[in-house]
């Protein structure tokens, strides 16, 4: 293991997401404006003293995403973030670096790289976190999430060795991966001032958009989280291929070694009778080797990514049957 | 936000800005809200002092015929003033600008942003900054967005916008002097007044924008809970305006004289939607398999999604159990 993951892991103390109401909206700009790419970028600002960081800059990285977490650890957008930090600070603004943001399709976020970036990060900083902008219903609901991997999960990820045993002693399951953060939206005075100004001379200049009326379902989405549902299953299939195997065998060496005992036992009732000392009972530890268990690590991502991938498309399915039984009973019940 | 028919639209084409509109069109500017949101809080950190100016520089897009101008980001750009000149530091504008091009390619910086009370001279000293030089607004004209948020005696109030472009007038004044540098500069600029708009571009940034404004005001932090007060909000638009039309076509059908061409296009329009209808919609039969399909479709969806869900349940508890026993 390299000097990085024997650093000791502190336990996080900020407990809350204080978001900008500007970076609030140039996040969900950048993200639906770029939809279906996918894109990440850097959060900056502080933590304040009652356990909560505040976020007042957002940047995203220059290119979109292969996949999520993609730029977390790639050299050009680690270069990018120190730059936009360096320049910041010159314009005495006391920011630090506090975590990501990342755009996705309901659990596709789930990916090793995202995974490795967040521990690694972490590792170093306790209190980072990632925020997670959920595409599956763009431009209908706005569904943003600040996750951080919980305690548990990076005790087992220090451990690195993910067999079940050390999945139990660390209390983790493929649920808890994550622990969420609540995130409030925070206003400055001027911004306040303008809202409730507007509030108060309504509907002048405002925009209408009857595109959120539209009852056609965007089949296009369900296709996309089915589709992203059967690569995750196929995945999981071929991780379980390999934890099947293994069960096997270990069956196959506990059957064996259970008749090298009942044997040895028979043995030694002869031996007992003919009045010679006993043979050792334990030597089938030298005799047999069980085979290692293989990681539960991709198990784990896999089935929270199906979890993810499954509330997201019963709850499409809801609202299209919802939807779907509503307009019928209009439509027939009038003919 | 002042009604766009108050504006008188001139725009002087000058050699500081070869590229600005020829045609005498109408400009209008677009300022994107999270844009907006930023000045305001850039703005809201200011010091309370006579003498120190925030200003910074405004990025976005700018139609083909310059026209249509976008806001869609700000940042500060620190500078200082003393007695008649100003110094405005050149490099942070161009790093912070060469960083955000980097993500937006195609984005240009449009003009800058200021909160004073009045267009004075050093106005047009930042202006003259802005219109000139690589990494700025040339060759186009700049525009200069104004934030006055404190009232003559210096109290607080609500933010109010306008929006310039400036245009120099006259001979170039030679050999002025700008801090340590002496420079030529054109400090007679004519700042005519364009009309600006604040906008959401996508859906889903008007649902932000919607929580923000119903929620957020007056209240030390709001969650991000979405309701559907945004969807009733639009429904109920819908169902005025639908009232309105009947409330129309009703009280047309009391006069005598009523085929203006309007009310004729009126017609046309609406009997051209109700026409539009799919053949479908008046088989009733056809109706209903067509839904019972659609809905045991989704139905199976369902079911085969939650099988999925429950089975890698299972295996994990399987496992875990497993694991269990082999222990005892």
């Amino acid at each position: 293991m390299s000097s990085k993951q024997t650093k000791k892991y502190q336990a996080p103390t900020a407990t809350s997401i204080n978001v900008e109401s500007s970076v609030l909206l140039s996040l969900i700009r950048h993200t639906s404006e770029n939809y279906p790419s996918l894109f990440s970028g850097t959060l900056l600002g502080f933590e304040d003293d009652e356990g909560s960081i505040d976020i007042t800059h957002v940047y995203p990285f220059p290119y979109p995403d292969q996949y999520e977490g993609g730029s977390f650890r790639s050299r050009s957008g680690a270069k990018y973030q120190q730059e936009i930090l360096e320049s910041l600070k010159k314009l005495g603004y006391g920011v630090e670096f506090q975590g990501w943001f990342q755009s996705t399709i309901a659990g596709n976020f789930i990916t090793t790289q995202l995974i490795e970036g967040l521990a690694q990060q972490q590792l170093i900083n306790k209190n980072s976190f990632i925020l997670i902008h959920n595409m599956s219903s763009v431009n209908k609901e706005i569904e943003l999430k600040a996750l951080r991997l919980s305690e548990g999960f990076i005790g087992a990820y220090l451990d690195g060795k993910w067999k079940s045993k050390d999945l139990e002693s660390n209390k983790i399951s493929y649920l808890n991966i994550f622990t969420e953060l609540p995130i409030n939206i925070h206003n400055q005075n001027l911004v306040n001032l303008y809202l409730s100004n507007l509030n108060q001379q309504q509907d002048e200049g405002e925009q209408d958009e009857f595109d959120v009326l539209n009852l056609s379902s965007n089949q296009n989405v369900t296709a996309q989280l089915l589709e992203s549902l059967y690569s995750q299953v196929d995945s999981y299939n071929y991780d379980q291929n390999n934890f099947n195997y293994f069960q096997r065998q270990q069956q196959k060496e506990i059957s064996k070694i259970s008749q090298w005992k009942q044997q040895r036992k028979l043995d030694n009732l002869e031996r007992a009778k003919r009045g010679d000392p006993e043979l050792d009972t334990e030597e089938w530890k030298s005799i047999f080797r069980l085979p290692s268990e293989p990681s539960r690590y991709n198990n784990m991502l896999h089935s929270h990514a199906i979890d993810v991938l499954a509330d997201d498309i019963l709850k499409k399915c809801e609202e299209e049957l919802t939807k779907s039984v509503a307009i019928e009973r209009k439509l027939t019940f009038n003919n | 936000m002042s009604g766009e028919t108050s504006f008188m639209h001139l725009v002087r084409p000058n050699v500081s800005a070869p590229a600005a509109s020829a045609a005498t069109g109408t400009a209008n500017i677009k300022i994107h809200a999270p844009a907006l949101f930023q000045i305001l809080e850039i703005v809201s950190k200011q010091v309370l002092s006579a003498e120190k100016r925030i200003i910074g520089t405004l990025v976005g897009l700018r139609s083909d015929d310059g026209l249509e101008l976008e806001i869609r980001d700000a940042f500060v750009v620190p500078c200082n003033e003393t007695g008649d000149s100003i110094t405005i530091e050149d490099s942070v504008h161009k790093t912070l600008f060469q960083l955000y091009k980097k993500a937006h390619p195609k984005e240009a910086v449009l003009g800058w942003f200021g909160s004073s009370n009045q267009i004075d001279n050093t106005t047009s000293l930042i202006h003259d900054f802005y219109s000139k030089g690589s990494d700025r607004a040339f060759p186009h004209a700049a525009i200069y967005l104004n934030v006055e948020y404190l009232t003559a005696d210096n109290q607080i109030t609500v933010p109010k916008l306008s929006t310039y472009i400036g245009a120099a007038v006259g001979k170039p004044a030679a050999n002025t002097q700008i801090g340590w540098k002496t420079t030529t500069v054109n400090n007679s600029y004519i700042f005519t007044p364009i009309p600006n708009q604040v906008v959401n571009g996508s859906i889903t940034e008007k649902i932000a924008f919607n929580i923000l404004k119903e929620k957020s005001v007056n209240t030390p932090s709001t969650s991000l809970e979405s309701d559907l007060s945004y969807l009733s909000k639009q429904l109920q638009v819908v169902d005025t305006n639908i009232d309105n039309i009947l409330h129309y076509i009703e009280s047309k059908g009391l006069e005598t004289n009523h085929n203006s061409d309007k009310d004729i296009d009126l017609l046309r329009l609406l009997s051209n939607n109700l026409l539009n209808r799919p053949q479908q919609l008046s088989n009733s039969e056809e109706l209903k398999n067509l839904f019972s399909a659609h809905n045991q479709d989704v139905i199976m969806i369902e079911y085969l999604t939650k099988a999925v869900k429950d089975q890698i349940e299972l295996s994990a508890r399987l496992t875990a159990s497993a694991d269990a026993e082999k222990k005892v």
